[in-house]
């Protein structure tokens, strides 16, 4: 028996200790008085009058919508390879899409919508790139920032497949900027953008597409000059070490994630990249709220591995 | 179950001895789990609570659902690792502790504080995974319908979580 496995069937063994001191525990838990508050808990009510102001806020938001210029969001390429700054985007647009790579493994980390959204929803309106409302807008919002959420699930089991990279804090957008996020279903990718403010119209095209964006007139235009850019190498094939290092060279970001794989060729070496090499944006345009330019990385690692100790 | 007065949410006595059922079936196991990814009996008694008040409310979807009990774990996984959630939680049971006597008895085996502590430092995924694994026995197949994920990925998840729980704790003989 090697170190590795022996380390490992020590865990395992602690973790059968453990197990057993836990569930004694949660045998003392008072789980007839926990049913009692479960059942007993403040409802979510359906009002006919929430229905009424609903239909109210939706037809005035649609005769708003109408005397608005189309809104868009930026190109997304639904693989997660070749993302660039929206070709629309001028001097006026003050909202830039980060190339803020999802990473499409089946071990990839999945974003929550619900927890964003009721977050974010203090800031202004979290929307897909349908203009669909996200979020539960009832839901308790923290006094304050809770700090770095890299990664998040979904809470709805209806929508399990969603997935979101977030690069660092994600802080509130000011007045005028934009906070953009990206979550993909499997191989349907999703903008989503925070937007403070009056909701603008969003006649979207899709995320694949690149459209201008609708320049908020309540909050003022904010100056963007074209970033700097970087240029991304190919790091497939590299091992991980040699990936990190090559990518830092450039100044930008990496998040690994693990790839499993039956190709012992693999095992340990970069077997996709995302973004794809080639030159991106490098920065956010000055009043952003984004972060550095971050590459995803998928690492092998071999499958089949027994687990069960 | 009985119509409360003002509601306007009526309740089918047949939906919810379907959610009795299902609570009396899966809520030690979810409790321990709680207990495991929070490392509180409090805060994990109150996730544990708000997964399936979750659940209550919506029973009439999350009941149609093959597999109920994965969604609130699910569930309780994403509240144990919401910070502000955590603090919501940990405020509800203090209070709620501070007006009783605590009913929770030393267990005859010690926790081992540092393990769990250990799995919670691991990503949310991993932790999970390992607190199904560990916790309740699971088989990979099991977690990987819980988790809805495929097999190899929850392999290669617990894989990865096992080998960091080794680096981070200290390495004992196997007794």
């Amino acid at each position: 028996m090697t170190d590795r496995q022996r380390d490992l069937t020590w865990i395992d063994q602690r973790g059968q200790r453990a197990r057993r001191a836990i569930q004694q525990v949660a045998d003392e838990v008072d789980t007839g008085a926990m049913f009692d508050r479960v059942r007993d808990a403040p409802r979510r009510w359906v009002l006919p009058l929430v229905a009424v102001t609903a239909t109210v806020a939706a037809v005035a938001i649609a005769m708003f919508v109408a005397v608005q210029p189309p809104v868009t969001v930026g190109g997304l390429d639904p693989v997660g390879g070749d993302r660039r700054a929206p070709a629309g985007l001028g001097a006026d647009t003050s909202w830039w899409c980060p190339p803020a790579t999802v990473a499409l493994a089946e071990d990839a980390a999945i974003g929550n919508v619900e927890l964003v959204s009721s977050r974010l929803s203090t800031v202004g309106e979290v929307r897909d790139w349908q203009g669909e409302r996200i979020g539960d807008p009832t839901d308790d919002v923290p006094d304050a920032d809770p700090g770095p959420q890299p990664w998040l699930e979904p809470l709805d089991a209806d929508d399990p497949a969603v997935v979101c990279l977030f690069r660092g804090e994600f802080p509130a957008p000011g007045p005028g900027q934009f906070a953009s996020f990206i979550m993909t279903p499997g191989e349907a990718p999703r903008a989503y953008q925070v937007m403070p403010g009056p909701l603008p119209a969003h006649d979207r095209h899709g995320p694949d597409g690149s459209v201008p964006l609708h320049d908020e007139p309540e909050s003022g235009p904010t100056d963007w000059a074209p970033p700097a850019t970087v240029v991304v190498p190919d790091v497939t094939g590299l091992t991980e070490v040699e990936a990190r290092a090559r990518l830092g060279d450039v100044g930008v970001a990496v998040i690994e994630f693990s790839h499993a794989t039956d190709d012992p060729d693999e095992v340990g070496r970069v077997v996709a990249q995302s973004p794809g090499p080639g030159e991106y944006p490098a920065r956010p345009p000055e009043g952003a709220t984004v972060d550095q330019f971050t590459v995803v990385i998928e690492v092998g690692v071999m499958m089949g591995e027994d687990v069960s100790g | 179950m009985t119509v409360q007065v003002g509601s306007w949410l009526r309740e089918t006595s047949i939906e919810r001895g379907a959610f009795a059922d299902f609570y009396a079936a899966e809520v030690r196991a979810v409790v321990g789990l709680a207990i495991a990814l929070t490392g509180d009996v409090g805060v994990g008694e109150e996730v544990a609570q708000e997964a399936f008040t979750r659940a209550y409310r919506d029973w009439d979807r999350v009941g149609a659902y093959d597999d109920p009990g994965a969604w609130v774990r699910r569930v309780v996984a994403n509240l144990s690792v919401s910070r502000w959630r955590r603090r919501r939680s940990e405020r509800r049971a203090t209070a709620r502790l501070a007006a009783r006597t605590p009913q929770v008895a030393a267990p005859n085996e010690p926790l081992d504080h540092a393990f769990w502590a250990a799995v919670r430092s691991l990503p949310r995924d991993q932790a999970l995974a390992v607190g199904l694994f560990y916790v309740e026995d699971r088989s990979v197949a099991d977690i990987a319908a819980c988790m809805q994920r495929p097999e190899n990925t929850v392999k290669s998840l617990l894989h990865r979580a096992r080998a960091r729980l080794a680096d981070l704790l200290e390495t004992e003989e196997p007794t």
